[in-house]
């Protein structure tokens, strides 16, 4: 097929003008491009406590984001603590340095598609989120700070039902000045 | 401030491929000063993506909790080896880094 320089223009254009006035979509034409941007969301991860962490993941914007309290532990919609050894933290019991503590969480929950690990007392409790893709194992290794001595929580979300278990973590050396 | 690169490893296991990823950030939580008195604006990673052979195997969101230098490992199956794994981070100022491995 012989084109000229003229006809080249005439296509680009035409296709310029489509993208323009959103007939079709790059995407459509290019195919399917990985996506990199940050869909981070602020209100799950500024989230003070377990329990507004909860209502934040599912999407209730109108329940304040309160602060953590140990009377009230679990008390969010479909939330409940976990079977014994169902939901596994891996942490040493004594962190010397609370800058940099490693953490395992471990499911064994039936299909667990989201994981998340809270610090209780730090200034931003909700420490990392790790969405469960489909073919990987509800297995990750991570190191978070620990601002003082405090339980550690695992939140795990099975079919829109919450898991959550604790540990508790004697910090020599607070992990929150920078 | 330039991404400095992170070094991922990929290993095979049996049926499973364990990924460990180690990368270089500052990672502060909140607002802080410096020596001058000048505001220091939170600065983490807030995203990480992990691709094998072009499907989405890691997909993570990081608040401001965790250590400098985050560590993490993770493990998905169907993986082989000579499959390429691409690691990628974007962060509160929208630097990014990719960097990529093949599974040995």
């Amino acid at each position: 097929m012989k084109q000229s320089r003229r006809d080249v223009m005439r296509i680009s254009s035409a296709l310029a003008l489509a993208f323009s006035a959103g007939i079709i979509k790059p995407s459509d034409v290019f195919g399917q491009q990985k996506s990199w941007g940050s869909d981070w969301n602020g209100a799950v991860y500024s989230a003070k406590s377990l329990e507004a962490f909860v209502y934040a993941m599912n999407g209730d914007t109108t329940t304040p984001n309160t602060p953590r309290t140990v009377t009230q532990r679990g008390q969010a919609p479909g939330l409940s603590l976990a079977k014994e050894g169902e939901l596994i933290i891996d942490a040493p019991e004594l962190a010397e340095n609370g800058t940099n503590v490693p953490v395992t969480l471990t499911s064994k929950i039936p299909n667990t598609d989201f994981i998340a690990l809270i610090a209780d007392h730090n200034p931003n409790p909700v420490c990392v989120g790790f969405n469960v893709m489909p073919g990987t194992e509800p297995y990750y290794s991570v190191r978070v700070k620990v601002a003082e001595t405090s339980a550690i929580i695992a939140v795990a979300r099975s079919g829109g039902k919450w898991y959550y278990t604790l540990k508790d973590i004697t910090v020599m050396v607070g992990g929150c000045l920078g | 401030m330039a991404a400095e690169p992170m070094r991922v490893r990929a290993v095979q296991d049996g049926e499973l491929v364990e990924v460990k990823i180690l990368m270089k950030h500052r990672m502060l939580s909140r607002l802080s000063w410096d020596s001058r008195g000048q505001f220091v604006l939170p600065h983490f990673i807030q995203t990480v993506r992990g691709y094998c052979n072009d499907k989405l195997v890691l997909y993570v969101h990081f608040g401001g909790s965790v250590a400098r230098d985050p560590y993490f490992s993770f493990k998905f199956r169907d993986g082989k080896k000579g499959d390429r794994i691409v690691i990628s981070w974007i962060d509160t100022e929208g630097v990014t880094r990719t960097d990529e491995t093949i599974v040995t």
